[in-house]
């Protein structure tokens, strides 16, 4: 077999493998923390709807994704007031209308209806070069705002109302948040696929949480385990001739299930 | 009280839309003496045509564009069916949805025609695009007319004398193919979707594919580096892609070989109504572009 870096196809896709393993964590940290972790579930299914949408009436499907993505998280936002404590039902919601849509739509594409399957599970050997470089326009501005906006993120994570009464715009950096989330989800289900990028936003970070204690390293832990999970996912697929989506997220459960076993609860 | 009738306005506007949208089925009227045909898909819609002629009315289920292999009837479809004279499907498994409409018709009036159950040269695999060899293609033909001189005995002759004219086409296309391939230099092709071969084995060709028979599996990596090794080991300078799915896999594998595309039509679909011969030709023409 092959040395694995003479392929061109592999190269790019260590290098978008490594920068969504960026991106995904920054996101996947502050929904976690705001009892969240579904939104990205709803927002991906959402965003094959806008597929099937961009493929129907001949724009690029991830701009059609991108569109509905932010519907979705906006929809999320409006349902969630409506239930009070039963909030979780909105990403339910929004995410069988997304299923719905999907579905529905999909029997009208007239031409490549076989494209939704890669958008399901992505085509991470097969990124062309104006995918890479989306790959690293998210990954540049999903790092900047976290970076930027730390303390603000922070804050509201973990108390919206007392964020907002110590004078930190709550509402726009939720806003920004949900925003954000619906563009990382529509960039990689591009690159890792729609049903596996929601494994990405959450099973970092539940890893992370399990071992740090404060916010800062659980955000730089939980980038590390997702960089540890892809890099290794396109390893082991590649040399066991393997589907390289499921073998990245099925390495993330594994670690997880590991960690939580190996590490005692204080 | 105010919100829940408002709610429920708003339902009947959309079921009221939605009702609007619907076409009428123009199927279902049957008020002409044709009888009434329904193909699984278009390849069958075509020899159902070249057989049917002017004598039948023949309605294609699976739109062109949807894979035939993971269609799903709707309920008008059905319904229309059960009100149909004849069906017509493939089998060896290219529509995975015809028997649960089989079970739904057996015990009616309607003909049901596997046209492959005559086919002889079968592939080793099973692959069910038995039409691309024209002598599968003849024998999907000669069990299509069996089905429509059954349904309408009293055209038979109408039918018999179609079939004949099909099976001197079928000889030519056949003789034109052993020519071409008698002058071909290499006789392996790279393929996006491993629906072929049939024509492979009809004329001694080799086929590595990038996805498989049902077109709906992208390749793992290990695979994508296969592909790669042979087209440089073999010096291939062209690859294979579909009408009707564009495939990024295909894309990514010529960009890093240097390779160019060109299409293979397997004849599932056709948003242009090509008929089988004028497909089969093109085929050979891209072929010759790339094996001679």
């Amino acid at each position: 077999m092959n040395n694995i870096f003479s392929y061109d196809f592999m190269i790019k896709a260590f290098a978008a493998a490594i920068l969504i393993a960026i991106a995904a964590p920054c996101i996947g940290l502050p929904i976690v923390l705001k009892r969240f972790s579904a939104i990205g579930d709803a927002t991906s299914h959402s965003a094959l709807g806008g597929i099937a949408f961009g493929l129907l009436i001949g724009i690029n499907p991830i701009v059609g994704a991108v569109l509905f993505s932010i519907a979705a998280v906006l929809s999320i936002e409006a349902l969630r007031k409506k239930f009070g404590k039963y909030s979780e039902i909105a990403s339910v919601v929004v995410m069988s209308a997304g299923i719905g849509l999907t579905a529905v739509l999909s029997g009208f594409i007239k031409n490549g209806s076989s494209n939704i399957n890669s958008f399901m599970f992505g085509s991470i050997v097969a990124i062309s070069d104006f995918e890479l470089i989306l790959t690293l326009l998210l990954c540049a501005l999903v790092a900047g705002v976290t970076f930027l906006l730390y303390k603000e993120i922070f804050a509201i994570t973990f108390d919206e109302e007392a964020a907002a009464l110590s004078g930190i715009p709550a509402k726009l950096i939720n806003f920004i948040l949900m925003l954000l989330t619906a563009i990382t989800v529509s960039v990689a289900s591009r690159i890792v696929g729609a049903l596996m990028i929601s494994s990405l936003l959450v099973i970092p970070t539940a890893t992370a949480m399990l071992i740090s204690k404060s916010y800062r390293s659980t955000l730089i832990l939980s980038i590390l385990f997702a960089e540890l999970f892809t890099v290794s996912g396109l390893f082991i697929s590649y040399y066991l001739n393997l589907r390289p989506g499921g073998t990245i997220v099925l390495i993330g459960t594994a670690v997880l299930v590991i960690t939580a076993l190996v590490h005692k609860r204080k | 009280m105010k919100k829940i009738l408002m709610t429920a306005a708003a339902a009947a506007a959309i079921s009221m839309l939605a009702a609007c949208g619907t076409k009428p089925t123009e199927t279902v009227e049957n008020n002409n003496d044709k009888i009434q045909v329904y193909t699984s898909f278009y390849a069958m819609y075509d020899f159902a045509r070249e057989i049917g002629g002017d004598m039948a009315d023949v309605h294609n289920l699976c739109p062109v564009g949807s894979e035939p292999h993971d269609f799903e009837p709707t309920a008008s479809d059905m319904a229309a069916l059960t009100e149909a004279d004849l069906f017509i499907y493939n089998g060896m498994g290219m529509e995975h949805w015809t028997d649960s409409v089989n079970e739904t018709l057996s015990g009616s009036d309607v003909i049901i025609v596997e046209a492959s159950a005559n086919v002889e040269n079968i592939a080793e695999n099973y692959d069910p695009h038995v039409w691309l060899d024209p002598e599968n293609a003849l024998a999907e033909m000669e069990a299509i007319a069996d089905g429509f001189i059954q349904a309408d005995p009293e055209n038979s002759d109408y039918y018999t004398a179609r079939l004949d004219d099909c099976r001197g086409r079928i000889e030519q296309l056949d003789n034109d193919y052993k020519t071409a391939v008698a002058g071909f230099t290499s006789h392996n092709i790279i393929t996006s979707h491993e629906a072929y071969f049939n024509l492979c084995n009809a004329y001694g060709l080799i086929q590595l594919a990038v996805n498989g028979v049902d077109n709906s599996e992208d390749p793992t990596p290990t695979r994508m580096a296969e592909i790669i090794e042979f087209i440089k080991a073999n010096d291939i300078k062209y690859v294979f892609t579909e009408p009707l799915s564009t495939s990024k896999i295909v894309q990514t594998i010529a960009d890093d070989t240097g390779c160019e595309l060109l299409t293979l039509d397997p004849f599932e679909g056709s948003t242009e109504d090509k008929g089988y011969f004028d497909v089969m030709y093109e085929n050979l023409e891209a072929l010759k572009t790339a094996l001679q």
